[in-house]
């Protein structure tokens, strides 16, 4: 089914895609079926830059346990940073 | 255009009804077409189909429905992009449809497939319904783990055979 489950925030980031790095403007996760994945539903990550044009994209898809894990990393190595005084 | 169109909430049903309407019409203007025009869409695109068959009058002589879901929206999930469930145009449905479900699917569920008939029944609309045990969601996709090839097999019988029946029949109205 098209779920139309879909969050988004704006961001700062660079992504490398097709043509090289780009500055990363919005990310758009979906929970809805994926372009490549051989799966029904897919958590679908997608960083873009609309001023830069549709091709300007960085996209992933993911099992939804590995996008569970990918939560964890990101938030541990967050912790990590924090406690040992690494700044951005 | 996927992701972009995700990001802002999915295509509006204005645009997708304006752009089928115009596919339709320029398809009539061909000397190559044989006077009948149909439209076929699976999930959203089922959902697309039956919202376009719906609010086009004389464009589409056929329509194939296949597990469009949301065709009963509910409420709640009405969007500014989304504000009107197509159910609520089933009475200006203008030519025969037929549907094609998954028993398994959630969306639409098997429930949601009986209101869309009870509606169709409601305003004597030509139509015939086909739900398949064993099948979920996209069970024509060959390619995905949701592909069910009996029931794909006789899915695409029917379709065929449904367009085959009113290539030649007078419009309906």
């Amino acid at each position: 089914m098209c779920t139309n489950i879909v969050e988004t925030a704006q961001i700062t980031g660079w992504g490398k895609g097709a043509e090289g790095w780009f500055d990363l403007r919005l990310v758009s996760v979906s929970f809805d079926h994926p372009m490549h994945a051989p799966l029904e539903h897919a958590i679908n990550i997608d960083f873009t830059n609309a001023a830069k044009g549709l091709s300007a994209r960085v996209a992933v898809e993911l099992t939804p346990d590995a996008a569970q894990e990918l939560i964890r990393v990101i938030q541990a190595a967050l912790a990590r940073g924090h406690a040992e005084g690494v700044m951005a | 255009m996927l992701a972009k169109s995700r990001a802002e909430g999915g295509l509006p049903d204005d645009q997708v009804v304006g752009d089928m309407a115009a596919a339709g019409t320029y398809l009539r203007s061909l000397p190559s077409l044989n006077g009948k025009v149909g439209i076929l869409g699976s999930c959203s695109g089922g959902r697309h189909t039956y919202l376009t068959a719906c609010r086009t009058p004389g464009v589409f002589d056929a329509a194939v429905d296949c597990w469009g879901g949301s065709v009963v929206q509910a409420r709640e999930r009405l969007t500014p992009a989304q504000p009107v469930s197509p159910i609520e145009y089933t009475k200006d449905l203008s030519c025969p449809l037929l549907g094609l479900f998954g028993e398994d699917d959630q969306n639409p569920a098997p429930a949601q497939v009986a209101l869309h008939e009870q509606e169709l029944k409601k305003y004597h609309k030509q139509y015939e319904f086909h739900s398949y045990k064993g099948a979920g969601h996209g069970f024509f996709y060959y390619h995905l783990p949701m592909y069910r090839h009996e029931q794909a097999m006789d899915g695409w019988k029917k379709l065929w055979a449904f367009l085959e029946q009113h290539r030649d029949a007078p419009q309906y109205a």
